[in-house]
C-alpha cells in the first residue's frame, strides 16, 4: 500500500477536534453545537493547536470576524470549519465540516505558511507592579476567541508575571449582535426551562475552568436534558445528585472560596453577590428550584442589568488578579452580553 | 551491567522518538507550519512572550534549597541508620525539626502564599 | 529476591512501559465517554490509538522566535526520562538495571519532568505556555519533598537504595501496612508529578492547554506519550516501594508484578477524573505544612521500628 492511501486511512479514523468559537447573537447554534458535539463523541481543543475543526457559531461581523480568522490560520492541518448561524442547521453543517476534514485530497491542497501579515512582536517593555517592582510586562488580550469565555467579551490587560496589573473591558461586534438574544427572548421553549439551562450553562463553565470536567459535562448534560424537553420528573434524579455533589465538594470549596469576592459596598445584583464559590452554589440551587416550574412563564433575571454591572465591575475586579483567578472570576459572573445588547436597541 | 540497560534502554527510547518523527514525516499532511502565530485570543502578539517573569513564590524556592540539600544527605544515611542507631536517628530528625520550625516560620510570615 | 536481567531485557522495557500506558490512557477516555454520554466506552477505548494516528498525520507547528531546540528537547527527554525512570522497576523476579541506588536514580529520572515541562512552557513563545510552565515549576516545588520523603521512607525500611533489597524487605509484611501515609502521600505525588489530573493545571483549561497550547503532529503526541509513561513509571515504584513487587500467592511474580501495576494506574486514572483541579497556591501551603511533617513522621516511625 501507498503511504498516500495511509494518510488517507488514517484521515477516516482520527478524532474530531473541535474548538467552538462563539460569538454575540449566536447562543442558541453553540447550544446545540455542544450537545451534538458532546453526543458524538468528539472532545473539545483547548486551543488552535490542538483543534482540527474550527466551529463558529453565530454572526461573526466585523472585529470578531477578524479574530475568527486569525485562529483560523493558526489551526494545522487536517483542518475543517463550520459556521453555525441558525441552531436548526448545526447537524449538517458539522456533518459537511467533518467530511471536508476527513477528505484526503481537500486536506492536501498546502496551507499557506504564515500568510499572516501583521506587526512583528517587540520585546517586553518594563513598568512598575503592584508590589512596587520594575518588571517585564505584556499586553495580553483576553477574549474573545477562548474556550470558556463569555461571547463578546475582550478584556485587555497588562499581564506581569501571570499577575494582571490592569484591565479594561470592550465588548467588539455586540451591535452586530442586532438585538437577538436566546437566553431571554428568542430562545424556544417555555422561560421556566431556559431560566434553568442557563443557570446549569453557566455552572458548567465555571467548573470546567476549575478543572472539574466530569461535573462540567454532567451539567452540560441536565442543561440539553432541560432545553430537549425532558420532562421535570425525568431531570430531577440527576440534577439533585448533581447539585449536591457541586455544593458539598471539599475541593471546590477549597480552591473556590474567596476567588473573585465581591465586596458589598460595590453593590452588586443579589445574584452576583460573593465569592466564585458562592455564586456557583447559588446557581445550583437555582437550577434545583427552577425544576418545580419547568413549563411556566416564569419571569427571568433581570440578565441584563447583571451583564451591565459585571462589564463596569471587570476593570477593579481583575487588576491585581493573577490570571487563573480572573479566568474563575469571569466565569463565575459570566456576563450575558446578548441581553445587555438587547436591552440597548430596545432603549433606543 | 546496569549502566548497558541504561544506555540500551535509552537508545531505544531515542530511536522510537526518531522513529515516530520518520513515521510523521511520510504520513503528514503538510510541512511544519512556520510562523505561526501563537494562540492569543485572536490576536497578534505585541510583545515577545520570553520575558523576564515575575516569580512570585520567589521565597519557596529559597526554603526548597534548603531542605533539597538536606534531602540529598538523607539518602546515605537512610541506608546505615539501622547499624548507627538511635543516635543517628535523633541527630537527623533534630535536624530535620530545627528546618521544619524554619519552615513553619516562613509560613507564618505568609512566605508560601503568593495570591 | 529480583535479580538483574540480561543486557537484551532493555528491549522490552520501553515495549512494556508503551502497552502501560496505552491502557491508562484508553481507561481514561472511557471514564470521560461515560461521562459525557458518549457513544460506548468500548468505542473510547480504541480512542489512543486513533489520536495517535491523528497526530501522525497533523502538521507541526512553528511559533515565530521559538526556541525551537529546547521546545522539541522537551517532549523526547520527558519520553526518556519517564521510561528510564523504570529501569530499576522489577517485574516479578526481573529488573532491566538493578542499581545499588535504584531510588535515587528513579528520583533524578523524574525530576527531568521539571526541565522538560518548563522547556515546552518557555519554547513556545507564548504566553499561555510560559505561564504555564512556570504553575509547573511552582507545583515542583510544592510535590517534591514530600515525594522524596515518602521515597526516603521505603528506603530506611529496607536499610537499602537497591530496590531488589526493598522488595525483599518486603517477604513478610508489605510497606504499604507500616509506611500507609508514605504510600499515600507517594501516590498524590506521582499524579502531580506527571501532571495528571487532578493536578494538571500545567495543562489546564484555563490557559487554553497550557504548555500544550501550541504543540501540534507528532511533537504533541511524543510529549503526550512522555506523561503518560511518567504516569505508569510512578505506579511501577509504587508497586515495587509499598505493595511488595512480585510477591503473592499461586500466580508467577511477573504476573502479580502486572496486575498490582495496572490496579494502581487504574486508581491513579480514576482519582483523576473524579476530583476537580488542585491549583498550586492553595495546595503550596498544605503541602509544606502538612504532607511535609507528615512525611516526616512517617519516616521517624520507620526509622524507630528498624533500630
Amino acid at each position: 500500500m501507498d503511504v498516500t492511501d495511509l494518510t488517507a486511512l488514517l484521515l477516516r479514523r482520527i478524532p474530531v477536534r473541535p474548538l467552538v468559537v462563539t460569538v454575540p447573537g449566536g447562543t442558541g447554534a453553540r447550544l446545540r453545537v455542544e450537545r451534538l458535539i458532546r453526543t458524538r463523541g468528539w472532545y473539545p481543543a483547548a486551543s488552535p493547536a490542538e483543534a482540527n475543526l474550527l466551529v463558529v457559531a453565530g454572526p461573526a461581523t466585523g472585529e470578531p470576524a477578524d479574530a475568527v480568522e486569525h485562529v483560523w490560520e493558526q489551526l494545522p492541518a487536517p483542518r475543517a470549519r463550520a459556521a453555525v448561524l441558525d441552531p436548526g442547521h448545526a447537524d449538517g453543517e458539522l456533518a459537511a465540516a467533518e467530511a471536508t476534514l476527513r477528505d484526503a485530497f481537500r486536506q492536501r491542497r498546502p496551507a499557506p505558511d504564515s500568510v499572516h501579515g501583521g506587526a512583528e512582536p517587540e520585546m517586553a517593555g518594563r513598568g512598575e507592579d503592584r508590589d512596587g517592582l520594575t518588571l517585564d510586562q505584556l499586553h495580553v488580550p483576553l477574549g474573545p476567541v477562548l474556550p470558556g469565555w463569555p461571547a463578546g467579551l475582550v478584556v485587555r490587560t497588562v499581564l506581569q508575571g501571570d499577575v494582571l496589573q490592569e484591565a479594561e473591558v470592550d465588548t467588539p461586534g455586540l451591535a452586530e449582535a442586532g438585538g437577538r438574544t436566546w437566553w431571554w427572548g428568542e430562545g424556544p421553549g417555555p422561560p421556566g426551562r431556559r431560566r434553568a439551562a442557563r443557570h446549569l450553562d453557566t455552572a458548567a463553565t465555571l467548573l470546567s475552568i476549575a478543572g472539574d470536567d466530569r461535573a462540567a459535562v454532567a451539567a452540560r448534560r441536565l442543561r440539553d436534558g432541560v432545553l430537549t424537553g425532558l420532562a421535570a420528573a425525568e431531570v430531577a434524579r440527576p440534577l439533585h445528585q448533581w447539585a449536591r455533589r457541586v455544593r458539598r465538594s471539599p475541593l471546590l470549596r477549597w480552591s473556590l472560596a474567596g476567588v473573585g469576592a465581591v465586596p458589598a459596598d460595590a453593590a452588586p445584583p443579589p445574584e452576583l453577590a460573593g465569592d466564585a464559590l458562592a455564586r456557583l452554589r447559588r446557581h445550583a440551587t437555582a437550577a434545583e428550584a427552577a425544576l418545580d416550574r419547568f413549563d411556566q412563564d416564569v419571569p427571568l433575571p433581570d440578565w441584563a442589568e447583571q451583564a451591565q454591572w459585571t462589564v463596569e465591575a471587570l476593570p477593579w475586579l481583575l487588576r491585581g488578579s493573577e490570571l487563573a483567578l480572573a479566568r474563575l472570576t469571569v466565569a463565575s459572573l459570566d456576563p450575558d452580553l446578548e441581553a445587555l445588547a438587547a436591552r440597548e436597541v430596545a432603549g433606543a | 551491567m546496569a549502566l548497558t540497560g541504561a544506555l540500551v534502554a535509552l537508545a531505544l527510547v531515542l530511536a522510537a522518538a526518531g522513529g515516530l518523527y520518520g513515521v510523521a514525516y511520510l504520513l503528514r499532511l503538510g510541512g511544519t507550519r512556520a510562523g505561526a502565530r501563537p494562540f492569543l485570543s485572536g490576536h497578534d502578539a505585541a510583545e515577545h512572550a520570553v520575558s523576564r517573569f515575575h516569580v512570585r513564590w520567589y521565597a519557596i524556592t529559597m526554603i526548597f534549597l534548603a531542605f533539597d540539600m538536606e534531602m540529598v544527605f538523607m539518602y546515605p544515611w537512610a541506608v546505615v541508620v539501622a547499624e548507627q542507631g538511635a543516635k543517628a536517628v535523633t541527630e537527623m530528625f533534630v535536624f530535620l525539626g530545627i528546618l521544619l520550625v524554619g519552615v513553619v516560620y516562613a509560613g507564618r510570615e505568609g512566605a508560601l502564599r503568593w495570591t | 529476591m529480583p535479580e538483574p536481567g540480561p543486557w537484551w531485557s532493555a528491549l522490552l522495557l520501553p515495549a512494556v512501559v508503551a502497552v502501560f500506558a496505552a491502557g491508562a490512557c484508553s481507561l481514561d477516555a472511557a471514564l470521560r465517554a461515560r461521562t459525557a454520554g458518549a457513544p460506548g466506552p468500548a468505542a473510547a477505548a480504541l480512542l489512543p490509538v486513533r489520536s495517535a494516528a491523528g497526530l501522525l498525520v497533523q502538521q507541526r507547528r512553528r511559533t515565530p522566535a521559538a526556541d525551537t531546540l529546547l521546545w522539541r528537547t522537551a517532549g523526547v527527554a520527558l519520553l526518556a526520562a519517564g521510561v528510564l525512570a523504570s529501569l530499576v522497576t522489577p517485574l516479578g523476579r526481573w529488573s532491566v538495571g538493578d542499581l545499588s541506588v535504584g531510588i535515587v536514580w528513579f528520583n533524578a529520572m523524574e525530576i527531568v519532568a521539571w526541565g522538560a515541562v518548563w522547556l515546552a512552557g518557555w519554547g513556545a513563545n507564548s504566553m499561555f505556555g510560559l505561564v504555564a510552565g512556570y504553575r509547573f515549576v511552582a507545583q515542583g516545588l510544592a510535590y517534591e519533598l514530600p515525594h522524596m520523603f515518602a521515597l526516603t521512607s521505603a528506603a530506611i525500611g529496607a536499610g537499602s537504595l537497591r530496590v531488589a533489597d526493598v522488595v525483599a524487605a518486603q517477604r513478610d509484611l508489605w510497606f504499604v501496612v507500616w509506611m500507609p501515609v508514605a504510600f499515600v502521600v507517594f501516590l498524590l505525588t506521582v499524579l502531580a508529578m506527571a501532571f495528571r489530573p487532578p493536578f494538571d493545571q500545567p495543562t489546564g483549561q484555563d490557559v487554553a492547554g497550557g504548555v500544550l497550547a501550541e504543540l501540534s503532529g507528532v511533537d504533541r503526541l511524543v510529549f503526550l506519550a512522555g506523561r503518560w509513561v511518567l504516569l505508569v513509571s510512578g505506579a511501577g515504584m509504587a508497586v515495587a516501594l509499598f505493595l511488595g513487587a512480585g510477591g503473592g500467592p499461586l500466580l508467577p511474580g511477573w504476573l502479580w508484578s502486572v496486575l498490582k501495576t495496572a490496579a494502581v494506574l487504574a486508581v491513579l486514572v480514576w482519582a483523576g477524573h473524579r476530583l476537580p483541579a488542585v491549583r498550586m497556591e492553595r495546595f503550596a501551603e498544605v503541602a509544606w505544612l502538612v504532607l511535609i511533617p507528615a512525611t516526616l513522621l512517617q519516616a521517624l516511625f520507620v526509622s524507630i521500628l528498624v533500630l
